[in-house]
């Protein structure tokens, strides 16, 4: 089995990505693909024998395109981009440069012979150079039967400068509107300006990630210090952190301790303590102490790394949304021509106007109408949004995540490590019979040693501290959801849960009072037996998280209905829910069932799942949003559209607060957006004229709608300053 | 280089097309103010009212002609003042539109309706009104 991600381009909505997911998975050979139309990625699993080239015909047979999805391909994607970017800067440079001295042209210097020599100089270039791309992109979509803003934009614009072209040479009049054309189209090429920035995936977030790492670090090889430039450091490597260096790359402490500011990439403003076998991340900034690392991960792996990749992906992604903006567009340009082409008609037939006074009208209605900033609003609020995300720690995957977000009505969280710290500690052991208690802990120790369960680190622990000597076990054995087994000694032991009691038929009614007093504490209790009798029972409390009851109670307040979801029993679960406020609860729920209490809850409405981002995989991709708590190391690991960085459940708040800002802020684009074309549009046809006298210049409405892209623009910038409460 | 626009220079931007725009509807305020560019009747010359349109203040000079009600009108432009796209002068009301020029710059018409009715250039830069009493 091979897992090719690759780079899907042409998707404009949410059901073009299941198109083309259920098109790769009717290829023979591939098993599943994941296909997501925010981040524009197609995650397939195959068959080895499967070739990338294979995979991209079946997308591209369906009219999509799609390449290999490698360091190269994203760097060469980058470089595209800047490139289309520099040359619209050169484009709107060259629109200035030459319509200003043509705006001046041609409302003064009256007299001079050779005006129209000059204006026709100085707008040439501008309508046919500079103004191509609309003469380009009114064709294209001619050639599909539609018209968009590039359409109205030629329309206009040509309509000024031949006409002046017919004025000036052939009707000899002292009109002409050169100025105009070359005018409207610097105009327009701002907002198109602001348009591709906003669609790049490089925020000042992302910048202000990357200027993290340092450019060099100081290693120790061969007994010896030296200083190396980043690229040059190995895993393995001995670094030496001195007080206010940044943290070179990712690693774990070997000698010294300190504290470290880990803000920049968890969000987390309190410096964490650091000492040996801690973990540490590249970029942070060590503070007052001194240590020496091993390089675990460098370049590409690190933490950072991940985090700029995921925020770049998600940056420049699309929303559903946008579907919005895009249907709009649709059928507004098309309504609009005609309006211009009546307005034309009443002015010039029926009111018995000239040419030029009917064609100046329309050409106003043409621009004002134009829907410029509407490309606008979505893009600069993913962009804002999702950099402030990255920057307090809250890590969003995507334009599609940010907005199912905020439809969130249902949260379930996992218990273990996110309602609770995942901490769990051995509270109270009675041991029956003649065992003493360190007895029992030491059989208990000593099977829980081979198993991965965090309930089973507890006990361990437990019994290193009281400094026992834990014994070989052999035969050990998981038994999933009920608890462990294994032999110490020639006998068999069994370690778990009431229920595994229940079918090796060992009674433990003498102590089910008892069980049930530690598990309405919210205790996790466990019966040791042999393979006749119980031999005691072994009680772990897992602390709920400080800040879990507030959170939850924030999240009641937006109208969310938390659940708790658990392996644990009932009396348990709903211990510690009530402590965190929480009356709905899925109790007993095996790992592999977590993902269908998910898909149930969905009927009721959108269901978001916080939970581990590695071990919750399934429940976080099948929630409507899935946020992963992260553990910190591998990102790019996480399963789900949220990973949280700093694992704190105010956070599930904060994240679900963003998008609603986001939300919220994209529609007020929009409402800039379209506001300035539908009150203008009758302005600008003169259908105030009898009554106030009101009319639109066309350079007026060129001026009006550069206005309301950047005002969209300044408007999406002013995310940054809104609290996330 | 980030793509993401400083909200410094947004503002710039916003501000100074603002001020662009601004500036545009301000010639346009100036003009339609009385003073200086004044009221005038038309001069009556027994059966034909009269009134000599030139150019000043960036805008049409007189800009508001008060005429008496079915009194034929002639409006004799000044081709020296008047120039560029000014010359096509609209009267929308009483579907004149006549693009005046050296030999051939008068405006003949009867205002057969009462009240305020508007002229102006195509592209609204000059921009008058016609008082009908």
């Amino acid at each position: 089995m091979k897992k090719t991600t690759l780079h899907v381009t042409g998707m404009h909505c949410a059901s073009c990505a299941t198109l083309i997911s259920r098109a790769l998975q009717k290829v023979e050979g591939v098993n599943n693909a994941n296909v997501n139309y925010s981040t524009e990625k197609a995650v397939i699993d195959h068959d080895e024998k499967i070739t990338v080239g294979q995979l991209c015909e079946a997308i591209k047979k369906r009219g999509y395109n799609a390449s290999l999805d490698t360091e190269k391909n994203r760097d060469r994607e980058k470089i595209k981009q800047e490139k289309e970017l520099k040359k619209q800067k050169i484009f709107l440079t060259l629109g200035i440069l030459f319509s200003i001295p043509a705006l001046i042209f041609g409302m003064l210097f009256m007299d001079y012979s050779y005006r129209n020599i000059v204006l026709i100089l100085l707008s040439t270039p501008v309508q046919f150079f500079v103004g191509w791309q609309f003469y380009k992109g009114a064709w294209v979509s001619l050639k599909n039967f539609s018209a968009n803003m590039d359409t109205l934009i030629a329309l206009g614009t040509s309509a000024a400068y031949f006409f002046s072209i017919y004025a000036v040479f052939i009707a000899s009049l002292e009109e002409q509107y050169f100025e105009v054309s070359a005018t409207l189209i610097t105009l327009v090429i701002l907002g198109k300006f602001l348009e591709t920035r906003a669609k790049g995936k490089t925020s000042e977030a992302i910048k202000k990630l990357m200027g993290l790492s340092p450019k060099q670090a100081s290693v120790i090889r061969n007994k010896k210090e030296i200083l190396i430039s980043l690229e040059e450091v190995v895993q393995g490597d001995l670094v030496r952190v001195r007080p206010g260096e940044k943290v070179p790359v990712d690693g774990i402490i070997v000698e010294g301790y300190s504290s470290v500011d880990e803000s920049m990439i968890t969000g987390e403003s309190i410096p964490v303590e650091k000492k040996i076998d801690d973990k540490i991340i590249g970029g942070t900034l060590n503070k007052h102490g001194s240590f020496i690392f091993k390089a675990t991960k460098i370049g590409s792996e690190t933490v950072l790394s991940q985090i700029i990749k995921l925020v770049e992906d998600a940056q420049g992604s699309k929303a559903p949304i946008q579907r919005f903006a895009d249907s709009v567009s649709a059928w507004f340009v098309p309504t609009v021509v005609l309006i211009a082409a009546i307005t034309f008609s009443i002015w010039y037939f029926l009111l018995g106007q000239s040419v030029s006074f009917s064609l100046i009208t329309a050409v106003a209605v043409l621009v004002i109408a134009c829907p410029c900033a509407l490309g606008l609003a979505t893009p600069t609020a993913i962009m804002v949004g999702t950099g402030k995300g990255a920057q307090n720690g809250i890590l969003i995957k995507g334009g599609e995540a940010l907005e199912t977000t905020h439809k969130i009505k249902h949260i379930i969280f996992d218990k273990t490590g996110t309602i609770t710290l995942g901490k769990p500690k051995v509270t109270d052991i009675v041991a029956l019979g003649k065992k003493s208690e360190n007895e029992f802990l030491l059989i208990a120790a000593s099977l829980e040693k081979s198993s991965e369960h965090p309930l089973a680190e507890a006990i361990v622990k437990h019994a290193e501290e009281k400094k026992l000597k834990l014994v070989k076990t052999d035969s050990f054995k998981a038994l999933v959801g009920r608890g462990i087994t294994g032999e110490i000694n020639k006998t068999k032991y069994f370690l778990g849960n009431p229920l595994l009691c229940k079918e090796n038929k060992i009674t433990i009614s003498d102590f089910e009072d008892e069980i049930a007093d530690l598990e309405n504490e919210g205790k996790t209790v466990m019966i040791l037996t042999n393979e006749k009798e119980a031999l005691g029972i072994i009680a772990v409390a897992d602390v709920i998280k400080e800040e879990a009851e507030v959170a939850v109670k924030k999240l009641k307040r937006l109208g969310i209905t938390p659940y708790l979801i658990t392996g644990d029993n009932e009396r348990t679960a709903k211990a510690i829910a009530k402590k965190a406020g929480i009356i709905n609860v899925f109790a007993n729920v095996l790992p592999n069932q977590k993902a269908e209490h998910v898909k149930n809850l969905q009927k009721k409405g959108k269901v978001a799942m916080v939970g581990d981002g590695i071990n919750d995989a399934p429940a976080l991709a099948q929630a409507d949003v899935g946020i992963a708590m992260s553990s910190g190391t591998d990102v790019a690991m996480e399963s789900g559209s949220i990973v949280l960085m700093k694992n704190s459940i105010h956070d599930v708040v904060k994240a679900i607060i963003l998008s609603k800002q986001t939300m919220s802020k994209i529609k007020q684009n929009m409402f800039w957006a379209l506001i300035y074309n539908i009150l203008g549009i009758p302005i600008a046809a003169g259908l105030l004229y009898p009554f106030t006298g009101w009319m639109l210049s066309p350079v007026i409405a060129g001026g009006a709608m550069a206005l309301s892209s950047v005002s969209v623009v300044s408007n999406s910038l002013l995310l940054k300053a809104k609290k996330l409460r | 280089m980030s793509d993401e626009i400083p909200l410094k220079k947004a503002l710039f931007y916003f501000v100074l097309i603002l001020l662009f725009v601004g500036s545009l509807f301000y010639f346009k305020a100036q003009q339609n103010t009385t003073t200086g560019n004044g009221t005038n009747d038309a001069v009556f010359n027994g059966d034909v009212q009269t009134i000599d349109l030139s150019f000043k203040n960036y805008n049409y000079y007189p800009n508001t002609i008060r005429v008496k009600y079915n009194v034929p009108v002639r409006i004799i432009a000044d081709t020296n003042t008047i120039r560029g796209c000014m010359t096509n002068i609209n009267i929308p009301d009483f579907g004149i539109s006549k693009t005046v020029r050296k030999g051939d710059n008068i405006i003949e018409f009867v205002p057969n309706k009462k009240g305020t009715f508007g002229f102006a250039c195509p592209m609204r830069m000059g921009t008058g009104k016609i008082i009908v009493e």
